[in-house]
């Protein structure tokens, strides 16, 4: 059973970036949003009307983990992704190898970003958008 | 922190990037944007001759507190040939900060129509001439199809009004947020700028000194913030106070012949949230979210054939574009709200403007051959339509004077004591009392309601026995709130940062101020303002306020045009003697 984050309710999402802001603030004491593991922006602006959450779905069999030359990667027990820092070397191939374009990459640290699933931003939704979500 | 500052020149599209260190307390924000305008600015030059900079810093703790989203615009006023200040919220501020900036100044002029893309410090300049004459709206559109880092950058950029030097333009920053007052969308434009993208990848990080004693003070703001203490920017947004202050008998309607509007109904903040209210967005940082975006639909041919149309409304909008102008249907305000952002127009100042405008017209004063049409009067949105077209289009001697302010059709046309101008700057809709008469005409550093709130000093001080208790009031508020501008912390989240926290913030990003460090720094850059708007003409001796404040009751009280100037007097000697306590000179 994976129990991982899920951007549930878009449609209520008013672009306020707080997740992006404690996902970076969390993770990697950093002020920046673009060092955040989910990115949130809207499709085709404001103006659309529509917010669209980007971030790690957790999948059962992980498309990014083969995509990885020095085996860095291995799946994290409840879903998501463990990344193994001292094999990485930051070719960025996971960012490709991920379908849905979920793996963001931390220039500052030369590695790539990957989710925990902790919730963290969950915590800091004031519109309750994102959830730990169980999927069987 | 450092102080990065890109300086570009538009003449001959080179950029470099200056640290500052130099100009470190004051911050960022207000304080910073108008120390670098007075470094470029030549007052020897008309405003939108092309030397002018063009100052844009973000607020220091934007967006790194919760609800600090602001970015200050400083520049050279084509309105009102003085300072100009107007302040944005939208993702501007967190862009600036991804590209390690703290503000940008623009000079010199394009040679053809441009739009800039600043990204990671660098500057491309790219044409704009295939946005020539496009809504701001549509503009963005093309922008972001080209460009990328989505979700992680700012679009700013000018309607046909900016382009056409109309001195009330507005500049849109992401659709929905504005630098709306004093005309920076005519500087823009008078540069031949169409748009500005900032946005960047972060190639660095902000160093603090005690990372988990500034996360407990986000995080316990946050909480804080969203406990209540705000709530009512996000539920019904300022818009809950439309039906207050008409309640107080100090709504300005029909151009200020009346305080209380009687077709309110329709355009409360509460009619808007049961019919229209579809949602709501915030600024990048903001986890209140106060824009309130209503839906129409619109027929728009005799079959089945509807469109929707999404418009962004709160109070001064519907005080403007509604009962100062007579428009009491629901629908109606919200297109007048859809019209002046397809032209990029300051929405308070296009309300003054038709609503001076019918009064001029009905006493005969503006003939229909001027205007260009049969009619005019309260309500009547097709002849507003008619007539901000006309505005952006039309070169006659009327809509040429109209574009450079409602003060060149008073000289030319007269009627100067019912046109509802603060120095120069279209009033907010408060009529409240001296409070609000004297915040926004005298102490107000930007004419705005917004620079100290006498709107609400008025509530809560009913009455005083001499009106120095008030201006003391009104001083207090506004040194306060110039170090506050510096923070990009939002104003309506004043009740949450009391003196003690803002200080907190400040120093939990590395700074060492005490609150009374933040306090003289608030009063020295408000006397500076002060000395340059007197320098450029602001002259309280002989300034007059316009006979309608006086003759329209403010909450239920006639107010005394004797005790104004008493206000304003006292006012002048409180600064004179603060000017020479703090060695400031005109």
């Amino acid at each position: 059973m994976r129990k991982v984050l899920y951007a549930k309710y878009m449609s209520r999402c008013m672009g306020c970036m707080s997740c992006m802001l404690a996902c970076s603030r969390r993770l990697r004491n950093s002020l920046l949003v673009s060092r955040s593991a989910i990115r949130i922006k809207t499709k085709g602006g404001f103006s659309s009307g529509q917010m669209t959450a980007t971030h790690c779905l957790g999948c059962e069999e992980p498309p990014c983990i083969p995509s990885c030359p020095k085996g860095a990667l291995s799946k994290r027990s409840g879903g998501g992704i463990k990344l193994n820092k001292s094999l990485c070397d930051g070719c960025k191939a996971c960012l490709t190898g991920c379908p849905a374009g979920a793996i963001f990459f931390d220039e500052l640290e030369n590695l790539p970003i990957f989710c925990i699933h902790c919730g963290n931003c969950v915590k800091f939704c004031p519109h309750q958008c994102l959830a730990i979500e169980e999927f069987v | 922190m450092e102080i990065n500052v890109l300086y570009i020149n538009l003449s001959n599209e080179s950029f470099e990037i200056r640290e500052r260190s130099d100009l470190k307390k004051y911050l960022g924000g207000s304080g910073l944007a108008f120390e670098l305008f007075t470094e470029e600015v030549d007052l020897s030059k008309e405003p939108l001759d092309e030397s002018q900079p063009i100052v844009i810093a973000a607020g220091f703790l934007a967006p790194f507190f919760p609800v600090a989203t602001k970015s200050m615009a400083v520049f050279y006023s084509p309105l009102n040939g003085n300072l100009g200040e107007s302040h944005a919220g939208g993702r501007l501020a967190l862009a600036m900060k991804l590209s390690s900036l703290s503000a940008i100044v623009i000079k010199g002029r394009a040679n053809s129509l441009r739009y800039l893309l600043i990204r990671d410090g660098q500057v491309y300049f790219k044409t704009a001439e295939h946005l020539k004459s496009l809504k701001a709206t549509e503009t963005a559109t093309y922008i972001r199809e080209k460009e990328s880092d989505a979700g992680l950058r700012s679009i700013l950029r000018i309607g046909p009004a900016g382009e056409k030097s109309v001195s009330f333009s507005s500049v849109v920053v992401d659709t929905y947020r504005h630098f709306g007052r004093l005309g920076l969308g005519a500087q823009f434009g008078a540069k031949n700028i169409k748009a500005l993208i900032i946005s960047g990848s972060g190639k660095k990080d902000f160093k603090i000194n005690n990372f988990s004693q500034y996360r407990e003070l986000f995080e316990s703001l946050h909480t804080k913030i969203l406990g209540g203490l705000m709530k009512k920017y996000h539920e019904l947004g300022t818009a809950e106070n439309v039906i207050v202050l008409n309640e107080l008998k100090a709504l300005p309607t029909n151009n200020l012949t009346d305080n209380s509007f009687e077709k309110i109904s329709e355009i409360t903040g509460e009619s808007l949230a049961e019919h229209n209210l579809t949602r709501k967005f915030a600024c990048a940082g903001c986890p209140l979210g106060c824009i309130h975006i209503a839906t129409i639909r619109r027929r728009f041919d005799k079959e089945e054939e509807w469109e929707r149309v999404d418009i962004a409304y709160d109070y001064e909008l519907i005080y403007a574009l509604g009962s100062l102008i007579g428009i009491g249907d629901r629908v109606l305000l919200l297109s007048m709200m859809e019209k002046v952002e397809e032209y990029g127009l300051d929405a308070i100042y296009t309300g003054v403007f038709l609503s001076y405008l019918i009064e001029a017209f009905k006493r005969g004063l503006i003939s229909k051959e001027e205007i260009l049409i049969e009619n005019i009067d309260f309500g009547n949105y097709e002849a507003f339509k008619a007539v901000l077209k006309h505005l952006v289009s039309e070169n006659n001697e009327f809509y040429s004077l109209a574009r450079q302010g409602i003060h060149r059709l008073t000289e030319r046309y007269g009627g100067d004591d019912f046109a509802l101008l603060a120095y120069k700057n279209a009033i907010a809709g408060y009529h409240t009392g001296y409070g609000n008469l004297l915040g926004q005409h005298i102490v107000g550093i930007r004419n705005a309601h917004t620079d100290n709130a006498g709107y609400s000093l008025d509530q809560y001080m009913r009455s005083f026995k001499d009106i120095s208790e008030v201006v003391n009031k009104l001083y207090e508020e506004e040194i306060f709130r110039a170090a506050f501008n510096c923070t990009g912390i939002c104003l309506f989240a004043r009740k949450a940062y009391d003196r003690d926290i803002l200080k907190s913030c400040v120093n939990a990003l590395n700074m060492e101020f005490s609150v009374e460090d933040l306090i003289s720094l608030g009063e020295e850059i408000y006397l500076k303002k002060l000395a340059f708007k007197i320098k450029k003409g602001f002259n309280l001796k002989d300034y007059r306020f316009p006979k309608r404040f006086f003759e329209t009751p403010a909450m239920g009280v006639r107010l005394d045009e004797a005790c104004a100037y008493d206000g304003v007097r006292y006012f002048e000697e409180k600064i004179r003697d603060r000017m020479e306590k703090r060695g400031i000179k005109v």
